[in-house]
């Protein structure tokens, strides 16, 4: 199994007064809050941490997008790759992902990642998301158009890529008369393109195509949750396009913490934990469900909520509970990611090992004790280790 | 009157319709929330007209079309629709984001229009004062801007919606930001080409107005300087429903002095 370390780059804690007097900590926080001396220090601080991952002999590293919100201080991870370029030297940098269709041009993109996977000599992934639906409150891009956006914006770029320049591309969302990318992606026939989500059977049915094949990110979720999207993947490839998805086509992220004891990890990570799920993921349902971008069923529920406000309360203990995270001894953790692998069979694991207000320090400590205690073992982990895929012999799809 | 409602057969695909009434010829254009059914307002005025009141493609119980782009196409079909129907002399009613169609009808053809009502129209915007964002405001919020007298707005908040309604409320919401996302509730190029509109233009709107601030009824005013203006106090953006006998003999009277 492969082993990324994922960085959300946020910024650092904002007190718990701001917050309460906010409705949002996504789109309309006041920037007011931001000092430019502090965003200074804490990018330098989280690109130490990414370049020390190499280091220490993570395989990937990975960053991610959001726009306007302390949440992620990556507006652009190909800002935060291209920094990661050439001070890294072996591992993959994952782009986790980039919204293509965000953008009025997606081919911008599509030439950035290129040039990033040609100075890097073939280490780039390529994450393609819609982005969270609060984006959609930024820029403008019609929500409900968010879906075939998606998809045209995909078709671009990896024609871009791939297909002898130049030609023209005539969508419907995208036309462009010379298609002819200088440079052309290292990688042949193009940079692994990853999916990551929340959990949604539409990217699944999508990314398992047999012309794509793409590997399908489960991110955050109870364990639960990943049982039962991970296998829609290779149920969805067998039972549709009838063929065997392997574990490569599988990946299974969480936030880790590792201490001394079970104790000791729970005490010091409660704060971040806490703070990441219950504070920074503030806002209202509207802003975070635009119309369109997500199912009716969601929808439905929008419309209807009487709460102004999304998040439940959650404690560390009941994120540890589901396996939202992981947190613990060295044992602990990697009897707990053992068994998740043992029952998906994943080849690669996404560690989020900074998350909410964690300091540099903490942080460090964390990813250096993950990579060594932890990541050999979980490295040593294949489809030996894992049961099998066994086609459900009746199961309601949703 | 009570209406029939029947889903009619049209060039650009299926239309439910509802139609009520005898005399002019009246053409009802809703709003971003579509309309519940057939409203005191409807049947009041279709006591003296021939009131037409369907739902929008993609609207309500009328399905979306693959032709359905933009506000645009949704002018072009109700230009196409009045033709197909063979009717003439019609007044049309718009309200709210189906003022904003009525408005992008009336710069291409006024050919069989006979007045033009804006009722709470968007369509344009007056800088620094945008409309309400719909599409972030919680149940609460958009009931409140909704009515100036809150009573209201509390006792529909205090309704549980069947799931019909949920499910027309998700539709309508979908529908809206399809057409209205960005620019929001705007054309920005519509303004360049008000000077078009030539048939007797009324405005109406409730002073109190809290989704499309009361300044857009002077706005549109610079734009069809002929047109006449009606402010009610104590009405919020559904003057049909708080001030149902005046906002009614002003449609009225307008209607059949321009008949």
């Amino acid at each position: 199994m492969k082993v990324t370390m994922f960085h959300l780059m946020p910024y650092p804690r904002l007190s718990d007064e701001v917050i309460a007097g906010q409705n949002s900590y996504w789109v309309t926080m006041p920037n007011s809050h931001y000092d430019p001396k502090v965003g200074h220090d804490t990018y330098n601080k989280y690109l130490d941490e990414l370049e020390l991952c190499d280091e220490l002999g993570y395989d990937g590293i990975a960053v991610n997008e959001h726009h306007q919100t302390p949440y992620g201080m990556m507006p652009s991870p190909v800002v935060t790759a291209s920094a990661l370029a050439r001070r890294t030297k072996k591992c993959k940098i994952a782009i986790l992902g980039s919204a293509f269709c965000l953008r009025e041009h997606p081919l911008t993109l599509a030439e950035e990642h290129a040039m990033i996977d040609n100075i890097t000599g073939g280490r780039l992934i390529t994450g393609f998301v819609r982005g969270i639906g609060a984006e959609y409150q930024v820029f403008g891009t019609n929500p409900v158009l968010s879906h075939e956006r998606h998809y045209e914006a995909h078709d671009l770029v990896v024609q871009a890529w791939t297909k002898p320049g130049p030609f023209a591309f005539e969508g419907k969302h995208y036309h462009v008369e010379y298609v002819n990318l200088w440079p052309r992606p290292f990688q042949q026939p193009h940079p692994p393109i990853w999916c990551p989500s929340q959990g949604s059977n539409e990217t699944i049915e999508w990314a398992a195509h047999p012309d794509r094949k793409y590997l399908y990110l489960q991110n955050f979720n109870p364990f639960s949750a990943a049982v039962q999207y991970l296998n829609y993947y290779r149920e969805i490839a067998q039972s549709r396009y009838g063929y065997a998805a392997t574990s490569a086509q599988l990946g299974f992220g969480s936030p880790v913490y590792v201490a001394d004891t079970d104790e000791q990890a729970m005490a010091e990570a409660r704060p971040h934990i806490e703070f990441l799920f219950n504070k920074s993921l503030k806002m209202p349902p509207g802003m975070l469900f635009p119309p369109g971008y997500t199912s009716p069923k969601s929808m439905r529920q929008i419309v209807t909520a009487k709460s102004s406000i999304m998040v439940a309360q959650k404690t560390i203990e009941m994120l540890a509970e589901l396996r939202v995270i992981v947190v613990g001894s060295p044992e602990t953790v990697i009897k707990q990611l053992t068994d998740s692998h043992k029952h998906l069979g994943f080849s690669n694991f996404v560690a989020m090992l900074h998350f909410g207000s964690m300091g540099h320090e903490q942080a460090v400590k964390n990813i250096t004790r993950f990579a060594k205690d932890v990541m050999p073992a979980l490295q040593a982990l294949d489809d030996r280790n894992y049961v099998g895929f066994e086609m459900p012999k009746a199961r309601a799809v949703n | 009157m009570q209406a029939t409602e029947s889903m009619i057969k049209t060039r650009g695909g299926d239309l439910l319709l509802r139609r009520a009434g005898k005399g002019p010829t009246l053409l009802f254009l809703h709003g971003a929330g579509g309309v519940p059914g057939w409203l005191p307002f409807f049947d009041k005025l279709s006591d003296r007209f021939d009131l037409l009141v369907p739902d929008h493609p993609s609207f309500g119980k009328s399905p979306k079309p693959e032709w359905l782009d933009e506000i645009a196409d949704l002018a072009y079909f109700y230009l196409d629709l009045i033709d197909e129907l063979k009717l003439k002399d019609v007044h049309v009613v718009g309200h709210s984001m189906g003022g904003w169609l009525a408005l992008e009808m009336a710069i291409r053809s006024q050919q069989r229009m006979k007045s033009l009502t804006l009722l709470a129209s968007v369509g344009i915007r007056i800088k620094g004062n945008p409309v309400a964002n719909l599409f972030i405001m919680t149940p609460e919020q958009l009931m409140n801007a909704l009515y100036a007298d809150k009573k209201i707005a509390a006792a529909e908040l205090a309704r549980t919606p069947t799931p019909e309604e949920i499910d027309r409320i998700v539709i309508n919401r979908t529908s809206a930001a399809r057409l209205a996302w960005s620019p929001r509730f705007f054309n920005p190029k519509l303004s360049k080409w008000l000077h078009r509109v030539t048939v007797p233009t009324q405005i109406l709107w409730g002073a109190e107005d809290q989704i499309v601030s009361v300044a857009y009824a002077d706005e549109f005013q610079k734009f069809i300087p002929h047109a006449t203006k009606t402010i009610y106090p104590n009405a919020g953006h559904i003057p049909f429903a708080e001030k149902l006998d005046d906002v009614t003999a002003s449609v009225s009277n307008f209607v059949m002095r321009n008949s």
